[in-house]
């Protein structure tokens, strides 16, 4: 068998690897995979320090004093609601203040 | 045979005989080759493929999602009428086909080519249909409290919603197939994009809004609850509108007229109707009227940033934004808008943390408004507009 022969096949199929390869890493689908895949190691890492609340919490504030406590959001809660919580300072019943959802540092989608 | 070998010549410019040594490879570069001239010529056809490949992707998808949805309502629901203990033990499928039949439920568009009183007709065509269904859907859920069955009604909508957008997508899907036109499908597929975002978003919307959660179009009606709770004397006046709140109180020195719709359950309330009661039945002088609403944040901006304008901040299909245009250009009244910027999916799902944060500095900005714009004893009219699902008064 001729050089040139062998030469244009092992071309031929880098091509066509290659082209697999980008047709694979353009897909929508397969991207997210790789990025998710990559930024895992920033958000362990993020999440070690400092625990803060994620996910949908609420804000409960003492009318008189103005104390505050952030808890996780209780169905049936809403603003303006009077809880049964008290505050620690003065023994007023806190009132919801906010409730809202804290994501992760990722925009929409 | 002898055309592949020739072929095959031709295209690795070898002359005869030297075809011995590695057959396999041959083959094999021949076949890569041809298949790369079949793409080339053939590419549209592969895109026509796979556009519809992506179409009917994301209509199984919706369908799933759709399906997870009406379990969901239908659960809700379920343990509503568990928790209240109710006896009647109502059949699943019952309440599955009843929702399937408001998912189905039209409104007729009005013909706008005689546009006198068109508004009006409009108007009365949404009353009538948020009416219905919550009447529908108070037969399901005969003694339950009112916000509970309006969290349900905003949920429903929403489902009917997406079932909407299936329907349509599936139906230019199937036209394209029948009449083999690829031009169809490709204008779906170039929608895909936006359609996921807007769908995701209402899938958002239904749990959110089950849980009687507020969404971030609640920036409003939230606005208006922290400028109420930081007002002296606050009281509330008595009227007869629907799912409609006026309170009352005094902002060193002026009287600020706070306007929202009730809470905490889902609903827009009939804010025009309000500042038409206020001005025309009890007589209220405005010095100007504050809308406060979330609006479509462009790619660009940055949610829960704030813009002061001039007009009535308020979305939806432009009926009340018209009454309260109308009356206060009757009466001369200056209209005041801020507006609360988040994109579609943060205004339909639980409200984020920058909205939140973003309405504390629109309660500034209102009271900075109302301290430059207005003296001491007149009157003012703020006005939160939005889904008030979460937020009391
Ligand atoms: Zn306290």
């Amino acid at each position: 068998m001729s050089f040139e022969n062998y030469y244009v096949s092992t071309v031929g199929l880098i091509i066509f690897i290659i082209a697999i390869v980008i047709a694979l890493v353009m897909n929508e689908r397969y991207f997210r995979f790789i990025r998710n895949t990559l930024s895992q190691t920033d958000l362990a890492k993020g999440r070690g320090e400092g625990q803060v609340l994620s996910g949908e919490v609420e804000v409960l504030i003492c009318p008189r004093c103005g104390y505050t406590k952030t808890i996780p959001f209780r169905l049936g809660d809403y603003v303006g609601k009077i809880t049964n919580d008290v505050c620690p300072k003065d023994g007023e019943k806190l009132v919801v203040h906010a409730i809202y959802y804290v994501g992760m540092t990722e925009q929409g989608s | 045979m002898d055309l592949l070998v020739i072929l095959q010549q031709v295209l690795l410019q070898v002359g005869p005989g030297s075809s011995q040594g590695n057959a396999w490879l041959m083959i094999i570069s021949n076949i890569i080759w041809l298949a790369l001239l079949f793409l080339f010529f053939f590419q549209d056809y592969v895109m026509v493929w796979r556009y519809a490949y992506m179409v009917g992707n994301f209509l199984t998808g919706l369908n799933r999602l759709i399906y997870n949805n009406i379990n969901l309502v239908v659960n809700h629901i379920q343990q509503l009428l568990r928790s209240n203990g109710s006896s009647q033990v109502i059949d699943r499928s019952v309440i599955e086909r009843r929702i399937r039949d408001l998912m189905e439920f039209v409104v007729i568009e009005p013909v706008s080519a005689e546009p006198t009183g068109l508004m009006r007709t409009l108007k009365l065509l949404v009353t009538t249909y948020n009416e219905r269904l919550e009447e529908s859907l108070r037969a399901l859920l005969p003694s339950i409290e009112r916000p509970l069955v309006q969290n349900v009604v905003d949920a429903v909508d929403g489902l009917r919603e997406l079932n909407f957008i299936y329907k349509v997508i599936m139906h230019y899907y199937r036209l394209s197939n029948k009449y083999k036109n690829p031009y169809l499908m490709m204008q779906i597929y170039m929608l895909l994009p936006i359609l996921r975002e807007y769908v995701n978003a209402l899938n958002g919307a239904i749990t959110t809004f089950l849980k009687g959660q507020p969404v971030g179009d609640a920036a409003g009606p939230l606005t208006a609850y922290r400028f109420m709770r930081n007002c002296s004397s606050l009281e509330e006046i008595n009227h007869n509108i629907k799912d409609t709140y006026v309170g009352l109180c005094n902002f060193e020195g002026r009287r600020v007229y706070v306007v929202k719709a009730k809470g905490p359950g889902g609903t827009v309330g009939n804010l025009d109707d309000a500042i038409t009661y206020l001005i025309e039945r009890v007589g209220v002088r405005p010095r100007m009227i504050i809308t406060v609403d979330a609006a479509l944040k462009l790619e660009g901006e940055k949610t829960g940033s704030i813009a002061e304008g001039v007009g009535v901040a308020m979305g939806g299909i432009g009926v009340e934004r018209f009454n309260i245009e109308r009356i206060a250009s009757k009466y001369g009244i200056p209209l005041y808008a801020v507006l609360i910027k988040m994109s579609i999916p943060e205004a339909l799902s639980a409200m984020p943390k920058e909205v939140e944060e973003a309405v504390n500095e629109a309660v500034e900005r209102v009271r900075r408004v109302i301290k430059e714009g207005v003296r001491e004893g007149e009157e003012v009219i703020l006005v939160g507009v939005g889904n008030t699902s979460g937020v009391a008064q």
